[in-house]
């Protein structure tokens, strides 16, 4: 394996007695788009400002492209930072904006202005540039964000929430356009948020954190899919926990009791043993109802079925472990009472330690 | 009656005692103030008849007979000692000689009526000068004397506005002074001031408490007090010349008190909080991250304060020394004790015209540019207070 | 380095800005006749001056008639005129507004001049209620900014939801909008009292002998014979405006609970 880019080796940050960022290692590719996704105060803002250099490591050391950055101060690491409410220079127009790190790289005028025009038409605001952020929309505040962490080719973009303060329509198209930016021009962008679906959207590999520490990093399919603890599994998606007891287990898939005495099958990438006890994650959109085809397979009833437009959320009794269930709208039309078969592959059955 | 009118009336009547207060307490003696300033009434209203036969007069041909007539005419109607010697101070601000002139002429009206030859009272009749002043101060009931004598101007017997030479000339001194004094006092608040702001806003919790803490405490304190209390210590044996000789600075105590250097001191701690508390809440204002943005994008900390922070604060720093300078050159506590008899400004001229002098023109012409002053600074102040755009 | 220098430079302004303050309160218990340190031994004696000597005595008299008399004053107009400026129907109300605050801004000087000459015509000069009137006119903008700030505060909806609920406007005024202006009346009031108490300049102008206040006599001493009886009223002074000061936040908090938790 190559080099990586970036490199957070045993790094640990404490503010006082609160450990924030925990004897943590992360390894980013050069090209690589990595979200850090977690509930705030998990770690991976601070983390983002370690990188940034807006705070020092109380422990450990920061690699970029093979040299120690961590002593290096903010103003020298070159990196483009996008951050939380943009924080554009009010005082400047949006061209002024884009400039001045040109200018602090001391650049010859003639040569700002065509990069800062280049830049500001590929982010589609060429015709704005006269205007201060205060006569600018949110969305357009954003784009002028991005091309100021743009206009000066930074080694590396880090965004911390550059998102959050936009309405839902435009943050998914935001999301394509910076995911196009990045695929484009071979950025190397570190992104954090706490929108799962956003990170899941974006990301060649995503790092859960939790308590200053990264519980699971993988490609979206794998945090998803393959969910290596409880919280990774309960943060990113939504799914059913199902506590249970192993009884017998082969290669990638054991066999595992629920309290009710049901026999499920799952499906594993750890070492387990019998009687140990474990818990299982269900994606409740996996789950089939009025079908008996799968490995999985029982029967419930119906507690209560919730209309949300695309699809059915039905819950089902104790005896079918409270499960919580995607049904396609397109299906039979169910209705609390009914007594119903339930079933799921070993595959969607996925055991979370 | 509809419901704006309504409103419109109830306004009023709650406006109304508070306006009609203010017109009688507040305008009113302003404006008599101003008045004072201008009015010039003692010559016009005690010779009438004067003021008519001088009316003609070229005031470079000799007085005419009719014109001493006229005098005397006028002098011998005067009953009161206290409007002779009101007239008698007024035409000898204008020339002097008009004391023992007078009180000869008096005494010879009185005695002899009002037909006596002036020219045979006092040879100094014929003279022009001691004419041009009668005829100037009986012409009108106003005068423009006080305003030019408090910008060291007067006019010369041909009417014409003249600046008097430097050995007369006391007032723009003053003025300068009062400038000059009220200009470094704002620098030097803004010297303390805009880093303090900038450090209260740099921290938070209880560090911030404290420093606001010691912003607010001296402003709820009383000016007395405080100056008061510089008084204790600039004194030659007070704690600051025996800390800096304890300390081996200094071997002969500093002349801190009755001298420029305690009045910039304790007036720059007086109004230092006027300084900080403007900029403090416009950098408040300022998001957090604007200054690791910079940073970001290439900034070492010097520049991105001079390109980013220092440009963000200039509202708070011009709004703050327009109060520190406006409240400064009003100044008149502070400069009466613990300044010397060099360093008075402008205030306290006025106060020694007005209560030591009894001299209402003076004190109403100098008054009248402190207040017309005050009202400018106040005005531009006002402008960027309500011009929340400013370009942001 | 720069961490260093910021401590530096905020422990130094802090001092600058409290130490003067602290410095003279030891001085008021001095039982020399030097208002200086050190401080021989501590005693009362200067307090027993305050409490005895004439000079004193009275002028910590008229300084309570006077602040009094002008914090009624002034926090009756600036009140009543507050509550007229909230009207969305005055006219003018900027133009009010701006000759209502200027008091504060004109140079007392010059107002003490125009004060002399006018009280006088009136027979106002040298006499308790001309002092209080000449107060009253610096204290009415501090009065206003209060009221104004807490009538400024009140949500609009909440007397809309009283009228709605079917009060008139008199019993909207009444019950909801005096209540929740009330905190800001009482610092009105602490303001004016206070900036009667440390009034010097429009004093020297209006006021005769009879009408000097505990501001006006330290003024005085502090030029003519200073003693560390200035020491004492200064302390007097601070404590006063701590009084004052914290009875008004108590009162403001006993309001306060009263509007949250109505009985």
């Amino acid at each position: 394996m190559t080099d990586p880019y970036i490199r957070f080796d045993k790094v640990s940050k404490a503010f006082g007695p609160l450990t924030v960022v925990d004897d943590l290692d992360l390894d980013i590719a050069r090209g690589e788009f990595v979200s850090l996704l977690g509930p705030s105060g998990s770690g991976k803002t601070t983390l983002l400002m370690l990188l940034a250099g807006f705070e020092a490591a109380t422990k450990g050391t920061v690699w970029l492209d093979g040299k120690r950055i961590d002593r290096l101060p903010p103003h020298r690491r070159n990196m483009g930072v996008v951050f939380q409410n943009y924080a554009l220079f009010p005082h400047m127009t949006a061209a002024e904006n884009v400039a001045f790190p040109l200018q602090m790289r001391g650049l010859a005028k003639p040569d700002i202005a065509g990069k800062v025009q280049r830049v500001l038409d590929m982010v589609q605001l060429g015709r704005l540039k006269e205007r201060r952020p205060g006569q600018l929309s949110g969305g357009q505040q954003q784009r002028v964000a991005l091309a100021r962490a743009l206009v000066f080719e930074p080694n590396v973009i880090l965004m911390d929430e550059p998102l959050g303060a936009l309405d839902k329509q435009l943050r998914m198209q935001m999301q394509l356009d910076i995911r196009d930016l990045h695929r484009r021009l071979g950025l190397t962008i570190v992104f954090v948020t706490h929108d799962q679906s956003e990170a899941l959207t974006m990301s060649d590999r995503i790092a859960v954190f939790n308590r200053g520490k990264i519980e699971q990093i993988g490609s979206p399919e794998e945090i998803y899919d393959r969910p290596h603890t409880r919280f990774v599994a309960d943060f990113v998606g939504e799914t059913n926990l199902v506590e249970a007891t192993v009884e017998t287990t082969g290669g990638s898939e054991a066999t595992v009791v629920l309290s009710s005495g049901k026999r499920l099958t799952t499906s594993t990438d750890m070492a387990l043993e019998p009687r140990q006890k474990v818990m299982l994650s269900i994606r409740p959109e996996r789950i089939r109802l009025g079908e008996t085809s799968a490995a999985n397979s029982f029967s419930g009833r119906i507690v209560d079925c919730v209309y949300h437009g695309d699809h059915l959320r039905v819950m089902l009794d104790e005896a079918a472990g409270g499960l919580v269930v995607k049904a396609e709208r397109s299906g039979r039309a169910w209705a609390p009472g009914d007594e119903v078969a339930v079933s799921f592959t070993p595959a969607d059955c996925w055991v979370v330690g | 009656m509809n419901v704006a009118l309504r409103g419109r009336l109830v306004g009023l009547a709650l406006v109304a005692p508070l306006l009609l207060f203010l017109a009688g307490f507040f305008v009113w003696p302003l404006v008599t103030m101003m008045q004072g300033a201008v009015s010039d009434p003692i010559a016009a209203r005690t010779l009438p008849t004067t003021a008519r036969a001088t009316a003609n007069w070229d005031r470079q041909s000799p007085p005419t007979p009719e014109m001493k007539a006229a005098l005397a005419h006028d002098l011998a109607a005067l009953k009161q000692d206290q409007v002779v010697g009101d007239l008698t101070r007024r035409l000898n601000s204008a020339q002097s000689g008009f004391r023992t002139l007078m009180s000869r002429t008096m005494s010879a009206v009185r005695e002899q009526g009002p037909d006596v030859d002036l020219s045979a009272v006092d040879k100094r009749w014929n003279d022009i000068k001691f004419w041009q002043p009668i005829a100037e101060a009986a012409a009108s009931r106003y005068t423009d004397r006080y305003l030019l004598a408090a910008l060291d101007m007067d006019r010369d017997a041909a009417g014409d506005i003249v600046t008097l030479p430097e050995s007369q000339s006391a007032n723009k001194a003053i003025l300068a002074r009062t400038f000059f004094v009220s200009g470094l006092v704002t620098l030097f608040c803004i010297v303390i001031g805009l880093p303090y702001a900038m450090l209260a806003v740099s921290v938070t919790g209880w560090l911030r408490g404290v420093l606001l803490a010691a912003v607010l405490l001296p402003l709820w304190t009383s000016l007395l007090v405080r100056t008061a209390a510089w008084f204790i210590l600039l004194q030659d044996n007070g704690l600051i010349n025996r800390g800096l000789m304890a300390l081996g600075l200094i071997d002969r105590p500093l002349a801190l008190i009755f001298n420029r250097t305690g009045v910039v001191i304790a007036m720059t701690h007086v109004l230092l909080p006027f300084m900080v508390l403007p900029i403090f809440s416009v950098l408040l204002a300022v998001p957090r991250n604007l200054m690791p943005a910079a940073a970001s994008l290439g900034a070492p900390p010097l520049r991105a304060f001079w390109r980013v922070l220092l440009p963000l604060s200039v509202r708070g720093i011009v709004s703050g020394s327009l109060l520190v300078f406006m409240a400064a050159i009003g100044y008149y506590i502070t400069p009466a004790l613990i300044g010397g008899p060099t360093d008075q400004m402008i205030s306290y001229v006025i106060a020694f015209y007005a209560t030591g002098a009894a001299n209402w023109g003076m004190a109403g012409a100098l008054g009248v540019i402190l207040l017309v002053a005050t009202l400018l600074l106040y005005a531009v102040y006002q402008r960027l207070a309500s011009d929340k755009a400013m370009g942001i | 380095m720069l961490r260093t220098s910021r401590i530096v430079f905020g422990v130094l302004a802090v001092l600058f800005l409290v130490a003067p303050l602290i410095a003279i309160l030891p001085l008021a218990f001095t039982s020399s006749v030097f208002l200086n340190y050190p401080v021989p031994s501590y005693s009362l004696r200067w307090f027993v001056e305050l409490l005895t000597a004439d000079v004193w005595r009275r002028s910590i008299i008229n300084s309570l008639i006077i602040g009094g008399g002008a914090t009624v004053l002034a926090t009756v107009l600036g009140t009543l005129a507050a509550l007229g400026l909230r009207s969305r129907h005055l006219p003018f109300a900027g133009l009010f507004r701006t000759i209502f605050l200027l008091p504060m801004v004109v140079p007392a000087v010059v107002l003490g001049v125009g004060m002399q000459l006018c009280f006088v015509q009136i027979d106002l000069a040298s006499t308790y209620l001309g002092v209080i009137v000449a107060h009253s006119v610096l204290a009415i903008p501090f009065v206003l900014v209060n009221v104004s700030a807490s009538l400024g505060g009140i949500d609009p909806r909440v007397e809309r939801a009283a009228a709605s609920l079917g009060a008139s406007p008199t019993t909207v005024f009444r019950r909801v909008t005096l209540p929740l202006a009330l905190p800001g009346v009482v610092s009105g009031a602490a303001f004016a009292f206070a900036t009667s108490l440390d009034e010097v300049v429009l004093t020297l102008f209006v006021a005769g002998p009879n009408q000097r206040t505990l501001a006006r006599q330290m003024f005085s001493s502090i030029r003519e014979n200073i003693s560390p009886a200035i020491a004492a009223a200064a302390f007097l002074f601070i404590v006063g405006t701590l009084i004052v000061g914290g009875m008004s936040l108590l009162v403001r908090a006993r309001l306060r609970t009263r509007v949250v938790m109505p009985e």
